[in-house]
């Protein structure tokens, strides 16, 4: 075993990042980057999500809450019993659930989306003032970023839910303010890096103001790493809205969501899978394809931030 | 004693801030959501049972002075009574509680132990087939949301193959699935954890010194390599620790296992208010707990940080 160990270690023990990411940034010949295949499938995948948001029950087979009774249970196409006019089969009370996966998005993506943009907006503000003024408000921002991080942002949902009810805003808010301290946090640190560099320090010599100095030098180099972490947030905010509505605490009925199809279908897993799985398959690719769009936005625009693989 | 006081107490005092904004949290929550006492008494609840739990709960006095009972009422662990079982909320928690931390241990230990291995096993063969499987199968288990994850174990070892029971409680055959689902996330986060902060300590220069003095490999890696990387590692499996317990409110619904996170789920259905807020206190308080201890382990093995 020592001499395994010793012969895979010796000679190559120096540079962890010397393997080749998978998805690195390759140069073109015009200087463009040429774009991983595996990052072209992903962003057609979430090009088709924007699209079925968009479009809503207009393009979707079927109407999504219409229940055919005649119809219930039936499979998907590819097996037995199946058949074309409902290509992933239909659940216990006859809903096409193709149709249903469909409109699913809308809600997904707006809480997602809107979610993103609460947490980065008020993460990154609160990391900029308390990396550029430190003092006391940085403690109380630092202080309170740490408390919320050290409760489950789920715990807090149920109490919220139970006490407000189920409805897209609650959802949206709850999101959006469990998602900010990772902004502040990252934004901070870097902010007080940034101060002591001799760009700012002359900057600040030659007579520039605190809002000159955060808007023409601070914000500028952030702006990569902020990039990266809304694709990560993005991608845990699916997750939540995901698990709350799978808990029967997040998009509120009769409006499907990928969440609670999944709850939906588990009484029937024995005879109709398919109920579950499906929903559940489109809720893995989108947040698989978010992960792999954010991997490769972080080694084009920081390498530095890239993991030892 | 002077000194440890230093270290501990700052911490401590971290720990009562995050409890206090917990329940501050609750009591707002409470308290914008509208009448509590529509939330506290059944819809058909008469005129003067309106009245009269209003007086009760002291609604009739000021916004702060309601504040102050209340945190006190909290710190005596006094959390009100279900509606549903006419139980202290507290008690109904508490019962409970001895499944969800079975579960979590079981899943922990699961994810300590296997993904320990898997780390340390792909360091050592960096760069072979194997360590490429781990990761990408590591990396499926971190995008799969539990509740997905369970679903399809329940379809293939107890739809396909029968070899565990879908759902239930008691007999160790049903603690199998769930505790595999709760541990996959983890599992797979001590498994990268393991593996990189291995990679970084075999970088460092006290590793090349003692091979260079010609320690045999075994020793090298048993005096220098684990025990450095083990301390990155304790932080770590602290903090998983406390996530388990989130997810255990997640795979519990999918397996009707009886433990705390499905008691308070099933109370935000039935509008049991009491109980979803002793839940949701006793999760936050074993959550802090749990931080508080990795702090101060964290200051015992590294005597670096004991200055700072």
């Amino acid at each position: 075993m020592a001499e395994l160990i010793g012969a895979a270690h010796r000679p190559r023990a120096v540079d962890v990042h010397e393997q080749p990411h998978q998805l690195s940034a390759r140069i073109g010949r015009l200087g463009v980057p040429v774009l991983p295949r595996t990052v072209v499938l992903s962003v057609a995948w979430v090009v088709v999500l924007a699209l079925f948001a968009a479009l809503g029950s207009t393009v979707t087979p079927y109407d999504p809450l219409q229940q055919e009774l005649q119809a219930r249970n039936v499979p998907p196409v590819w097996l037995e019993g199946g058949g074309w006019d409902h290509v992933f089969g239909t659940d216990q009370l006859g809903h096409d659930v193709l149709s249903r996966v469909m409109v699913s998005v809308r809600p997904t993506l707006t809480i997602g989306v809107t979610a993103s943009l609460i947490a980065l907006v008020t993460g990154t503000l609160l990391g900029l003032v308390a990396g550029y003024f430190r003092g006391p408000a940085d403690g109380l921002i630092m202080l309170l970023a740490d408390s919320q991080l050290a409760i489950p942002s789920l715990v807090i949902a149920i109490a919220a839910v139970a006490a407000f009810g189920q409805s897209i805003a609650i959802l949206i808010v709850l999101a959006g303010f469990s998602g900010w301290m990772g902004f502040a946090r990252t934004v901070r640190s870097s902010v007080l890096t940034l101060r002591s560099r001799d760009f700012v320090v002359s900057s600040r010599a030659l007579g520039a103001d605190d809002l000159r100095i955060l808007y023409r030098h601070v914000l500028p180099n952030i702006a990569s790493i902020v990039i990266v972490l809304i694709t990560i947030q993005f991608r845990s905010l699916i997750l939540f809205e995901a698990a709350l509505s799978f808990l029967g605490l997040g998009v509120p009925p009769p409006q499907p969501s990928w969440g609670s199809m999944i709850n939906g279908g588990r009484d029937y897993l024995l005879s109709s899978w398919w109920i579950s799985v499906i929903p559940g398959i489109a809720l893995m690719l989108t947040v698989l394809t978010v992960s792999l769009i954010g991997d490769w936005l972080r080694d084009v625009l920081d390498p530095t931030l890239r993991e030892a693989s | 004693m002077g000194s440890i006081g230093k270290i501990v107490i700052p911490r401590l005092g971290r720990a009562i801030v995050t409890l206090w904004l917990v329940v501050t949290v609750v009591f707002v929550v409470l308290r914008f959501s509208g009448d509590p006492v529509s939330l506290l008494l059944p819809s058909d609840a008469s005129q003067q049972q309106v009245q009269a739990l209003r007086v009760e709960l002291g609604l009739d006095e000021s916004i702060p002075v309601q504040y102050g009972r209340f945190i006190l009422e909290v710190v005596k662990g006094d959390l009100g009574e279900s509606l549903r079982f006419n139980q202290p909320a507290l008690d109904l928690v508490l019962d409970r509680f001895p499944a969800t931390a079975l579960l979590a241990l079981v899943a922990f230990t699961v994810a300590a132990v296997v993904g320990l291995g898997v780390g340390s096993l792909t360091a050592f063969a960096r760069g072979s087939v194997l360590d490429r499987a781990a990761i990408a199968l590591m990396g499926i288990l971190q995008s799969a949301p539990s509740f997905f994850l369970g679903i399809m174990l329940i379809l293939l070892f107890s739809v396909e193959l029968g070899w565990f029971p879908t759902s239930g409680y008691g007999s160790p055959s049903q603690l199998v699935l769930p505790a595999l689902t709760l541990s996959a996330l983890t599992l797979a986060s001590i498994a990268r954890i393991t593996r990189t902060s291995l990679l970084d300590v075999l970088r460092a220069d006290y590793i090349r010194t003692a091979r260079s003095k010609g320690l045999p490999e075994r020793l090298i890696w048993s005096r220098h390599a684990l025990r450095n990387a083990a301390l990155p590692l304790t932080t770590t499996l602290g903090l998983e620790l406390a996530e388990l317990l989130a997810g255990a409110v997640i795979v519990e619904t999918v397996f009707a296992w009886p433990g705390i996170g499905r008691l308070a789920i099933d109370s935000v259905a039935a509008r049991d208010y009491p109980v979803v807020q002793a839940a949701v206190l006793l999760i936050a308080t074993i959550f802090v707990i749990i931080n508080l201890l990795v702090d101060l382990s964290y200051l015992a093995l590294d005597p670096r940080t004991r200055n700072g």
